[in-house]
Protein backbone atom coordinates (compact mmCIF):
# COMPACT_ATOMS: atom_id res chain seq x y z
CA UNK A 1 0.00 0.00 0.00
CA UNK A 2 1.39 3.45 -0.93
CA UNK A 3 1.86 5.66 2.03
CA UNK A 4 -1.39 7.96 2.98
CA UNK A 5 -1.60 11.01 1.81
CA UNK A 6 0.23 13.72 4.32
CA UNK A 7 2.02 11.17 5.81
CA UNK A 8 5.65 12.95 5.24
CA UNK A 9 3.69 16.17 6.67
CA UNK A 10 5.73 15.52 10.28
CA UNK A 11 8.90 15.43 8.56
CA UNK A 12 10.92 18.48 10.46
CA UNK A 13 7.90 19.64 12.58
CA UNK A 14 8.48 20.60 16.15
CA UNK A 15 6.57 17.77 18.50
CA UNK A 16 6.18 17.70 21.98
CA UNK A 17 5.11 14.37 23.38
CA UNK A 18 3.75 15.22 27.03
CA UNK A 19 2.69 12.02 28.83
CA UNK A 20 1.86 11.25 32.18
CA UNK A 21 2.13 7.48 33.17
CA UNK A 22 4.21 4.73 31.39
CA UNK A 23 3.75 3.50 27.83
CA UNK A 24 2.19 4.84 25.20
CA UNK A 25 4.56 8.39 25.46
CA UNK A 26 7.19 6.31 24.31
CA UNK A 27 5.41 4.61 21.24
CA UNK A 28 3.99 8.01 20.03
CA UNK A 29 7.26 9.93 20.41
CA UNK A 30 9.02 6.54 18.57
CA UNK A 31 6.14 6.79 16.04
CA UNK A 32 6.93 10.64 15.60
CA UNK A 33 10.42 10.52 14.86
CA UNK A 34 10.00 7.69 12.03
CA UNK A 35 8.50 10.43 10.64
CA UNK A 36 11.30 12.62 10.48
CA UNK A 37 10.20 14.74 13.21
CA UNK A 38 12.42 16.69 15.58
CA UNK A 39 10.76 14.96 18.58
CA UNK A 40 10.76 15.47 22.69
CA UNK A 41 9.04 13.50 25.12
CA UNK A 42 7.95 14.89 28.20
CA UNK A 43 7.63 11.95 30.88
CA UNK A 44 7.36 11.45 34.57
CA UNK A 45 9.08 8.13 33.91
CA UNK A 46 12.18 9.40 32.69
CA UNK A 47 14.05 5.96 33.25
CA UNK A 48 13.17 4.24 30.11
CA UNK A 49 15.61 3.11 27.26
CA UNK A 50 16.73 5.75 24.80
CA UNK A 51 14.37 5.77 22.00
CA UNK A 52 15.97 6.86 18.66
CA UNK A 53 15.65 10.42 17.34
CA UNK A 54 13.53 10.97 20.84
CA UNK A 55 15.23 13.83 23.25
CA UNK A 56 13.44 12.58 26.76
CA UNK A 57 13.20 14.94 29.28
CA UNK A 58 11.73 15.05 33.31
CA UNK A 59 8.86 16.63 33.60
CA UNK A 60 7.31 16.98 36.66
CA UNK A 61 3.05 17.25 36.33
CA UNK A 62 2.34 18.74 39.59
CA UNK A 63 3.47 22.54 39.19
CA UNK A 64 2.31 24.13 36.14
CA UNK A 65 5.06 25.92 36.07
CA UNK A 66 7.45 23.56 36.32
CA UNK A 67 6.01 22.03 33.17
CA UNK A 68 6.17 25.55 31.75
CA UNK A 69 9.54 25.49 32.34
CA UNK A 70 9.72 22.22 30.32
CA UNK A 71 8.04 23.00 26.71
CA UNK A 72 10.30 26.58 27.04
CA UNK A 73 13.17 24.39 26.73
CA UNK A 74 11.77 22.07 23.88
CA UNK A 75 11.34 25.20 21.85
CA UNK A 76 14.97 26.15 23.11
CA UNK A 77 16.02 22.85 21.62
CA UNK A 78 13.77 22.16 18.72
CA UNK A 79 12.44 25.81 17.60
CA UNK A 80 8.77 26.67 18.25
CA UNK A 81 6.36 23.93 18.61
CA UNK A 82 3.57 22.76 15.98
CA UNK A 83 2.26 20.07 17.83
CA UNK A 84 1.97 18.65 21.24
CA UNK A 85 0.78 15.16 22.09
CA UNK A 86 -0.55 14.76 25.42
CA UNK A 87 -2.24 12.13 27.87
CA UNK A 88 -2.71 11.08 31.22
CA UNK A 89 -2.86 7.66 31.84
CA UNK A 90 -1.55 6.06 34.47
CA UNK A 91 -1.50 2.55 35.76
CA UNK A 92 -3.56 3.68 38.66
CA UNK A 93 -6.36 4.47 36.51
CA UNK A 94 -5.90 0.96 34.19
CA UNK A 95 -6.69 -1.33 36.59
CA UNK A 96 -10.28 -2.42 36.69
CA UNK A 97 -12.20 -2.69 40.73
CA UNK A 98 -15.83 -1.90 41.81
CA UNK A 99 -16.37 1.80 42.73
CA UNK A 100 -17.27 0.78 46.12
CA UNK A 101 -13.91 -1.14 46.70
CA UNK A 102 -11.59 1.69 46.17
CA UNK A 103 -9.74 3.83 48.76
CA UNK A 104 -9.57 7.50 48.62
CA UNK A 105 -6.14 7.35 47.89
CA UNK A 106 -6.93 4.41 45.04
CA UNK A 107 -9.30 7.12 43.69
CA UNK A 108 -6.54 9.79 43.77
CA UNK A 109 -4.38 8.11 42.47
CA UNK A 110 -6.85 6.57 39.09
CA UNK A 111 -8.46 9.91 38.77
CA UNK A 112 -7.53 13.05 40.60
CA UNK A 113 -3.95 13.20 39.97
CA UNK A 114 -4.08 12.50 36.32
CA UNK A 115 -6.40 15.30 36.21
CA UNK A 116 -4.60 17.25 37.76
CA UNK A 117 -1.59 16.60 35.45
CA UNK A 118 -3.84 17.16 32.36
CA UNK A 119 -4.74 20.72 34.03
CA UNK A 120 -1.71 21.68 34.63
CA UNK A 121 -0.29 20.54 31.24
CA UNK A 122 -3.07 22.65 29.32
CA UNK A 123 -2.05 25.49 31.55
CA UNK A 124 1.57 25.29 30.56
CA UNK A 125 1.51 24.61 27.29
CA UNK A 126 -0.60 27.73 26.26
CA UNK A 127 1.99 30.04 25.51
CA UNK A 128 4.26 27.76 23.59
CA UNK A 129 1.09 26.61 20.99
CA UNK A 130 -0.06 30.21 20.97
CA UNK A 131 3.15 31.60 19.40
CA UNK A 132 3.07 29.02 16.77
CA UNK A 133 -0.46 28.59 16.29
CA UNK A 134 -0.30 24.96 16.75
CA UNK A 135 -2.14 21.77 17.48
CA UNK A 136 -2.65 20.01 20.48
CA UNK A 137 -4.06 16.43 20.39
CA UNK A 138 -4.69 14.28 23.49
CA UNK A 139 -5.87 10.43 23.25
CA UNK A 140 -7.80 8.59 25.58
CA UNK A 141 -8.55 4.69 25.39
CA UNK A 142 -12.61 4.94 23.06
CA UNK A 143 -14.33 2.61 26.33
CA UNK A 144 -14.22 5.19 28.29
CA UNK A 145 -16.76 7.02 26.67
CA UNK A 146 -19.14 4.99 26.94
CA UNK A 147 -18.26 3.34 30.26
CA UNK A 148 -17.55 0.43 31.83
CA UNK A 149 -18.11 -1.16 35.18
CA UNK A 150 -15.09 -1.48 37.32
CA UNK A 151 -13.25 1.28 35.65
CA UNK A 152 -15.72 4.62 37.05
CA UNK A 153 -12.00 6.25 37.67
CA UNK A 154 -11.05 5.99 34.14
CA UNK A 155 -14.32 7.40 32.51
CA UNK A 156 -14.65 10.11 35.02
CA UNK A 157 -11.35 10.80 34.38
CA UNK A 158 -10.85 10.77 30.50
CA UNK A 159 -14.45 12.62 30.40
CA UNK A 160 -13.25 15.38 32.61
CA UNK A 161 -10.01 15.84 30.27
CA UNK A 162 -11.93 15.42 27.17
CA UNK A 163 -14.33 18.52 28.92
CA UNK A 164 -11.56 20.06 29.93
CA UNK A 165 -9.59 20.60 26.62
CA UNK A 166 -13.08 21.39 24.63
CA UNK A 167 -13.62 24.61 26.90
CA UNK A 168 -9.64 25.04 26.42
CA UNK A 169 -10.54 24.85 22.92
CA UNK A 170 -13.40 27.42 22.67
CA UNK A 171 -10.79 29.54 24.68
CA UNK A 172 -8.20 29.55 22.36
CA UNK A 173 -9.79 29.45 18.98
CA UNK A 174 -9.04 33.52 18.96
CA UNK A 175 -5.16 32.79 19.48
CA UNK A 176 -5.14 30.27 16.58
CA UNK A 177 -4.52 26.90 18.72
CA UNK A 178 -6.66 23.93 17.91
CA UNK A 179 -7.48 20.99 20.40
CA UNK A 180 -8.55 17.52 18.97
CA UNK A 181 -9.28 14.68 21.31
CA UNK A 182 -8.59 11.02 19.97
CA UNK A 183 -9.88 8.09 21.06
CA UNK A 184 -7.99 5.44 20.48
CA UNK A 185 -8.91 1.32 21.37
CA UNK A 186 -8.24 0.33 24.90
CA UNK A 187 -5.52 -2.29 24.19
CA UNK A 188 -3.21 0.78 22.50
CA UNK A 189 -3.68 2.18 25.77
CA UNK A 190 -2.35 -0.96 27.97
CA UNK A 191 -2.73 -4.76 27.94
CA UNK A 192 -4.35 -4.43 31.00
CA UNK A 193 -7.58 -2.33 29.60
CA UNK A 194 -8.01 -4.96 26.62
CA UNK A 195 -8.80 -7.88 29.73
CA UNK A 196 -11.32 -5.94 31.49
CA UNK A 197 -14.81 -6.53 32.21
CA UNK A 198 -16.00 -4.54 29.41
CA UNK A 199 -19.65 -4.39 28.29
CA UNK A 200 -18.84 -5.64 25.24
CA UNK A 201 -15.67 -7.35 25.06
CA UNK A 202 -13.86 -6.26 21.93
CA UNK A 203 -13.33 -10.34 20.48
CA UNK A 204 -17.39 -10.57 20.67
CA UNK A 205 -17.97 -7.95 18.03
CA UNK A 206 -16.77 -8.22 14.39
CA UNK A 207 -14.33 -5.08 14.44
CA UNK A 208 -15.47 -3.42 11.09
CA UNK A 209 -11.74 -2.83 9.27
CA UNK A 210 -10.72 -5.87 10.76
CA UNK A 211 -7.52 -5.07 12.88
CA UNK A 212 -6.98 -2.40 15.66
CA UNK A 213 -5.56 1.11 14.46
CA UNK A 214 -2.24 1.28 16.15
CA UNK A 215 -0.86 4.36 17.92
CA UNK A 216 2.41 4.57 16.67
CA UNK A 217 1.16 4.56 12.56
CA UNK A 218 -2.27 4.98 12.25
CA UNK A 219 -2.93 7.55 15.00
CA UNK A 220 0.34 9.33 13.98
CA UNK A 221 -1.25 9.50 10.41
CA UNK A 222 -4.18 10.65 11.32
CA UNK A 223 -2.44 13.48 13.60
CA UNK A 224 -0.27 13.97 10.67
CA UNK A 225 -3.42 15.14 9.01
CA UNK A 226 -4.99 17.71 11.47
CA UNK A 227 -1.68 19.15 11.77
CA UNK A 228 -1.89 19.74 8.03
CA UNK A 229 -4.10 22.21 5.92
CA UNK A 230 -7.46 19.39 5.63
CA UNK A 231 -7.45 20.34 9.74
CA UNK A 232 -7.02 23.96 9.67
CA UNK A 233 -11.10 24.25 10.54
CA UNK A 234 -10.86 21.40 12.97
CA UNK A 235 -11.07 22.23 17.28
CA UNK A 236 -12.99 20.64 19.84
CA UNK A 237 -13.45 17.40 17.45
CA UNK A 238 -13.65 14.31 19.46
CA UNK A 239 -12.75 11.76 16.69
CA UNK A 240 -12.82 7.69 17.90
CA UNK A 241 -10.17 5.88 16.02
CA UNK A 242 -10.76 2.15 17.01
CA UNK A 243 -11.30 0.27 13.80
CA UNK A 244 -15.20 0.90 14.30
CA UNK A 245 -14.87 -0.79 17.33
CA UNK A 246 -17.95 1.08 19.36
CA UNK A 247 -19.37 3.66 16.69
CA UNK A 248 -20.37 5.85 19.66
CA UNK A 249 -23.84 7.99 18.90
CA UNK B 1 -51.45 11.39 43.40
CA UNK B 2 -49.92 10.07 40.00
CA UNK B 3 -48.87 6.28 41.29
CA UNK B 4 -46.31 6.09 38.78
CA UNK B 5 -45.01 9.11 40.14
CA UNK B 6 -45.68 8.89 43.84
CA UNK B 7 -42.16 8.60 46.04
CA UNK B 8 -44.83 7.94 49.09
CA UNK B 9 -42.61 5.68 51.80
CA UNK B 10 -38.85 6.75 49.71
CA UNK B 11 -36.05 8.78 51.22
CA UNK B 12 -34.15 11.00 49.20
CA UNK B 13 -31.03 12.68 50.13
CA UNK B 14 -30.17 15.50 48.10
CA UNK B 15 -26.37 17.41 48.79
CA UNK B 16 -26.27 21.63 48.05
CA UNK B 17 -30.20 21.78 48.81
CA UNK B 18 -29.61 24.84 50.79
CA UNK B 19 -30.96 26.90 47.93
CA UNK B 20 -30.89 27.15 44.10
CA UNK B 21 -31.80 24.20 42.41
CA UNK B 22 -31.18 21.63 45.14
CA UNK B 23 -33.87 23.36 46.99
CA UNK B 24 -36.06 22.87 43.79
CA UNK B 25 -35.11 19.69 43.57
CA UNK B 26 -35.83 18.67 47.34
CA UNK B 27 -39.15 20.49 47.28
CA UNK B 28 -40.22 18.44 44.18
CA UNK B 29 -39.05 15.32 45.69
CA UNK B 30 -41.13 16.15 48.89
CA UNK B 31 -44.27 16.78 47.06
CA UNK B 32 -44.16 13.49 45.20
CA UNK B 33 -43.96 11.87 49.25
CA UNK B 34 -40.81 11.46 49.86
CA UNK B 35 -39.05 12.19 53.00
CA UNK B 36 -35.90 14.19 52.14
CA UNK B 37 -32.58 14.94 53.80
CA UNK B 38 -31.26 18.19 53.20
CA UNK B 39 -27.28 18.20 53.15
CA UNK B 40 -26.22 21.59 52.78
CA UNK B 41 -22.91 23.26 53.82
CA UNK B 42 -25.10 25.55 55.91
CA UNK B 43 -26.98 24.98 58.18
CA UNK B 44 -28.90 27.83 58.23
CA UNK B 45 -30.13 27.36 54.15
CA UNK B 46 -30.51 23.84 55.00
CA UNK B 47 -33.02 24.38 57.57
CA UNK B 48 -35.57 26.77 55.24
CA UNK B 49 -35.54 24.26 52.82
CA UNK B 50 -36.59 21.60 55.04
CA UNK B 51 -38.85 24.32 56.84
CA UNK B 52 -40.57 25.19 53.47
CA UNK B 53 -41.10 21.54 53.03
CA UNK B 54 -42.46 20.62 56.27
CA UNK B 55 -44.81 23.45 55.93
CA UNK B 56 -46.29 21.82 53.11
CA UNK B 57 -46.95 18.81 55.30
CA UNK B 58 -44.19 17.04 54.04
CA UNK B 59 -40.94 15.39 55.85
CA UNK B 60 -36.99 16.87 56.02
CA UNK B 61 -33.99 16.40 57.71
CA UNK B 62 -31.52 19.22 57.57
CA UNK B 63 -28.16 18.35 58.25
CA UNK B 64 -24.94 20.55 57.66
CA UNK B 65 -22.83 18.44 55.53
CA UNK B 66 -19.89 19.42 52.69
CA UNK B 67 -20.73 17.35 49.89
CA UNK B 68 -16.46 17.14 49.56
CA UNK B 69 -15.46 16.14 52.52
CA UNK B 70 -16.04 11.92 52.96
CA UNK B 71 -16.66 11.99 56.37
CA UNK B 72 -19.63 14.99 56.11
CA UNK B 73 -20.71 12.69 53.46
CA UNK B 74 -21.41 9.46 55.60
CA UNK B 75 -22.38 10.74 58.44
CA UNK B 76 -25.33 12.51 56.29
CA UNK B 77 -25.92 8.95 54.25
CA UNK B 78 -25.75 7.49 58.20
CA UNK B 79 -28.35 9.83 59.15
CA UNK B 80 -30.96 9.14 56.83
CA UNK B 81 -30.58 5.79 56.69
CA UNK B 82 -30.81 6.16 60.88
CA UNK B 83 -34.11 9.00 60.82
CA UNK B 84 -36.09 7.06 57.98
CA UNK B 85 -34.75 3.62 58.17
CA UNK B 86 -33.37 3.07 54.25
CA UNK B 87 -32.39 5.26 51.42
CA UNK B 88 -33.43 4.71 47.87
CA UNK B 89 -32.87 8.27 45.67
CA UNK B 90 -29.68 10.08 46.24
CA UNK B 91 -29.33 13.22 44.18
CA UNK B 92 -25.67 15.22 44.16
CA UNK B 93 -26.24 18.52 43.29
CA UNK B 94 -24.13 20.24 45.02
CA UNK B 95 -20.95 22.10 43.36
CA UNK B 96 -18.60 24.75 44.38
CA UNK B 97 -18.96 28.80 44.12
CA UNK B 98 -16.79 29.21 41.55
CA UNK B 99 -18.90 27.48 39.31
CA UNK B 100 -20.18 29.82 37.91
CA UNK B 101 -17.44 32.34 37.94
CA UNK B 102 -15.71 32.84 34.26
CA UNK B 103 -12.23 32.31 34.07
CA UNK B 104 -9.26 31.32 31.49
CA UNK B 105 -8.25 28.45 31.83
CA UNK B 106 -4.25 30.18 32.30
CA UNK B 107 -6.08 32.45 35.07
CA UNK B 108 -7.39 29.46 37.34
CA UNK B 109 -5.66 28.41 40.82
CA UNK B 110 -4.74 25.16 41.70
CA UNK B 111 -7.03 26.01 44.83
CA UNK B 112 -9.89 27.35 42.96
CA UNK B 113 -9.63 23.85 40.37
CA UNK B 114 -9.60 21.43 43.63
CA UNK B 115 -11.95 23.33 45.13
CA UNK B 116 -14.70 22.23 41.99
CA UNK B 117 -12.60 18.47 41.68
CA UNK B 118 -13.41 18.54 44.98
CA UNK B 119 -16.95 18.93 45.28
CA UNK B 120 -18.07 17.75 41.87
CA UNK B 121 -15.68 14.72 41.85
CA UNK B 122 -14.28 13.71 44.92
CA UNK B 123 -17.52 14.25 46.45
CA UNK B 124 -19.69 12.37 44.06
CA UNK B 125 -17.09 9.33 44.58
CA UNK B 126 -17.78 9.50 48.48
CA UNK B 127 -21.20 9.71 47.94
CA UNK B 128 -21.32 6.43 45.54
CA UNK B 129 -19.42 4.82 48.01
CA UNK B 130 -21.47 5.58 51.69
CA UNK B 131 -24.86 5.34 49.70
CA UNK B 132 -24.19 1.67 48.10
CA UNK B 133 -24.99 -0.51 50.66
CA UNK B 134 -28.27 1.42 51.53
CA UNK B 135 -29.21 1.70 47.77
CA UNK B 136 -28.44 -1.94 47.00
CA UNK B 137 -30.55 -3.27 49.96
CA UNK B 138 -33.38 -1.14 49.18
CA UNK B 139 -33.61 -3.35 45.63
CA UNK B 140 -34.87 -0.34 43.46
CA UNK B 141 -32.40 2.67 43.83
CA UNK B 142 -31.64 5.47 42.20
CA UNK B 143 -28.22 7.29 41.86
CA UNK B 144 -28.97 10.97 40.35
CA UNK B 145 -26.06 13.88 39.39
CA UNK B 146 -26.75 17.61 38.46
CA UNK B 147 -24.22 17.85 35.51
CA UNK B 148 -24.56 20.17 32.83
CA UNK B 149 -24.52 20.86 29.28
CA UNK B 150 -20.92 22.75 29.40
CA UNK B 151 -19.64 19.44 30.26
CA UNK B 152 -21.27 17.63 27.25
CA UNK B 153 -20.32 20.78 25.00
CA UNK B 154 -17.30 22.58 26.61
CA UNK B 155 -18.36 25.94 27.81
CA UNK B 156 -16.14 28.43 27.10
CA UNK B 157 -17.03 30.28 30.76
CA UNK B 158 -14.85 28.12 32.48
CA UNK B 159 -12.85 25.47 32.03
CA UNK B 160 -12.70 23.89 35.49
CA UNK B 161 -16.42 23.67 35.00
CA UNK B 162 -16.75 22.37 32.05
CA UNK B 163 -14.05 19.54 32.93
CA UNK B 164 -15.58 18.57 36.32
CA UNK B 165 -19.06 18.68 34.90
CA UNK B 166 -18.10 16.07 31.87
CA UNK B 167 -16.41 14.00 34.35
CA UNK B 168 -19.49 13.23 35.90
CA UNK B 169 -21.05 12.47 32.83
CA UNK B 170 -18.60 9.76 33.01
CA UNK B 171 -18.92 8.84 35.97
CA UNK B 172 -22.23 8.02 35.57
CA UNK B 173 -22.04 6.11 32.24
CA UNK B 174 -19.46 3.44 34.06
CA UNK B 175 -21.56 3.21 37.46
CA UNK B 176 -24.18 2.69 35.74
CA UNK B 177 -22.58 -0.06 33.80
CA UNK B 178 -21.46 -1.25 37.47
CA UNK B 179 -24.74 -1.05 39.69
CA UNK B 180 -27.67 -2.08 37.58
CA UNK B 181 -26.76 -5.55 38.25
CA UNK B 182 -27.73 -4.06 41.58
CA UNK B 183 -31.34 -2.64 41.11
CA UNK B 184 -29.72 0.49 40.96
CA UNK B 185 -30.09 2.94 38.10
CA UNK B 186 -27.37 5.71 37.38
CA UNK B 187 -27.86 8.99 35.67
CA UNK B 188 -27.22 12.37 34.99
CA UNK B 189 -29.14 15.89 34.39
CA UNK B 190 -27.92 18.49 32.60
CA UNK B 191 -30.74 21.54 33.49
CA UNK B 192 -30.93 25.06 32.75
CA UNK B 193 -32.30 26.20 35.54
CA UNK B 194 -33.10 29.96 36.80
CA UNK B 195 -31.78 29.89 40.39
CA UNK B 196 -31.54 32.87 42.36
CA UNK B 197 -28.07 33.20 41.74
CA UNK B 198 -29.13 33.04 37.74
CA UNK B 199 -31.76 35.83 38.33
CA UNK B 200 -29.32 37.92 40.49
CA UNK B 201 -26.88 37.81 37.30
CA UNK B 202 -29.92 38.23 34.75
CA UNK B 203 -30.97 41.65 37.13
CA UNK B 204 -27.10 42.73 36.50
CA UNK B 205 -27.26 41.98 33.03
CA UNK B 206 -30.41 42.54 31.57
CA UNK B 207 -29.07 42.50 27.92
CA UNK B 208 -29.20 38.50 29.18
CA UNK B 209 -33.29 38.21 28.72
CA UNK B 210 -33.50 38.42 25.55
CA UNK B 211 -30.32 36.20 24.95
CA UNK B 212 -32.23 33.64 27.16
CA UNK B 213 -35.82 34.32 24.95
CA UNK B 214 -33.65 33.86 21.49
CA UNK B 215 -31.36 30.69 22.19
CA UNK B 216 -33.72 28.64 23.93
CA UNK B 217 -36.60 27.19 22.03
CA UNK B 218 -38.88 27.16 24.93
CA UNK B 219 -37.68 31.13 25.39
CA UNK B 220 -37.00 30.53 29.47
CA UNK B 221 -34.43 29.18 31.97
CA UNK B 222 -36.37 26.04 33.89
CA UNK B 223 -37.70 26.26 37.11
CA UNK B 224 -35.69 24.71 40.00
CA UNK B 225 -38.71 22.93 41.15
CA UNK B 226 -41.65 22.41 38.53
CA UNK B 227 -39.32 21.84 35.68
CA UNK B 228 -36.32 20.58 36.87
CA UNK B 229 -36.93 19.02 40.25
CA UNK B 230 -40.00 17.45 38.21
CA UNK B 231 -37.44 15.43 36.03
CA UNK B 232 -35.55 14.65 38.70
CA UNK B 233 -38.79 12.75 40.25
CA UNK B 234 -39.55 11.34 36.95
CA UNK B 235 -35.75 9.63 37.15
CA UNK B 236 -36.37 8.64 41.03
CA UNK B 237 -39.99 7.07 40.28
CA UNK B 238 -41.35 3.58 38.81
CA UNK B 239 -41.37 6.08 35.49
CA UNK B 240 -37.28 5.60 35.85
CA UNK B 241 -37.23 2.25 36.68
CA UNK B 242 -35.45 1.25 32.83
CA UNK B 243 -33.36 5.01 32.65
CA UNK B 244 -30.00 4.12 33.11
CA UNK B 245 -26.73 5.66 32.01
CA UNK B 246 -28.27 8.34 30.41
CA UNK B 247 -27.50 12.01 30.39
CA UNK B 248 -30.89 13.86 29.86
CA UNK B 249 -30.62 17.59 29.28
CA UNK B 250 -34.08 19.48 30.77
CA UNK B 251 -32.60 22.65 29.52
CA UNK B 252 -36.24 23.57 27.20
CA UNK B 253 -33.97 21.94 24.21
CA UNK B 254 -31.01 23.99 23.93
CA UNK B 255 -28.71 21.23 23.52
CA UNK B 256 -30.39 18.46 20.97
CA UNK B 257 -27.62 15.69 20.68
Amino acid sequence: MSAPPGADALAGRSVAVAVFGRGIGERLAAGFAARGARVALLTDHPGAAAIPGVAVQAADYSLAASLWRSFESVVQKQGAIDLIVHAALPDASLISRPLCEASDGEWQAACGQALDASFHCLQALHASLAASAGLLVQIGPSLAQCGASGLVALSTLCEAQRGLLKSAARQWGRDGIRAVWIAVAASEISATLAKADLPVRSEAIALPLGRVPRLDDDVIDMIAALGGAAGRSVTGLSMTLDGGEWMLP
Amino acid sequence: MNRVLDLDGLTAIVTGAGGGLGRGIALALAAAGARVVIAARRKATGDETAGLIEREGGRALSLEADAGVRADVERAVAAAAQAYGALHIVVHNAASGWSGIPARLSEISDAQWHEQTRISLDGLFFLARAAFPQLRACGRGRFIVLASAQGATGGSMNPAYSAVKAGQRGFVRALAREWGRHGITVNAILPAGLTEAASAHIERNPQLRELIKRQNPMGHLGDPRTEIGAAVVGLASAAGSYVNGQAVAVDGGIITI
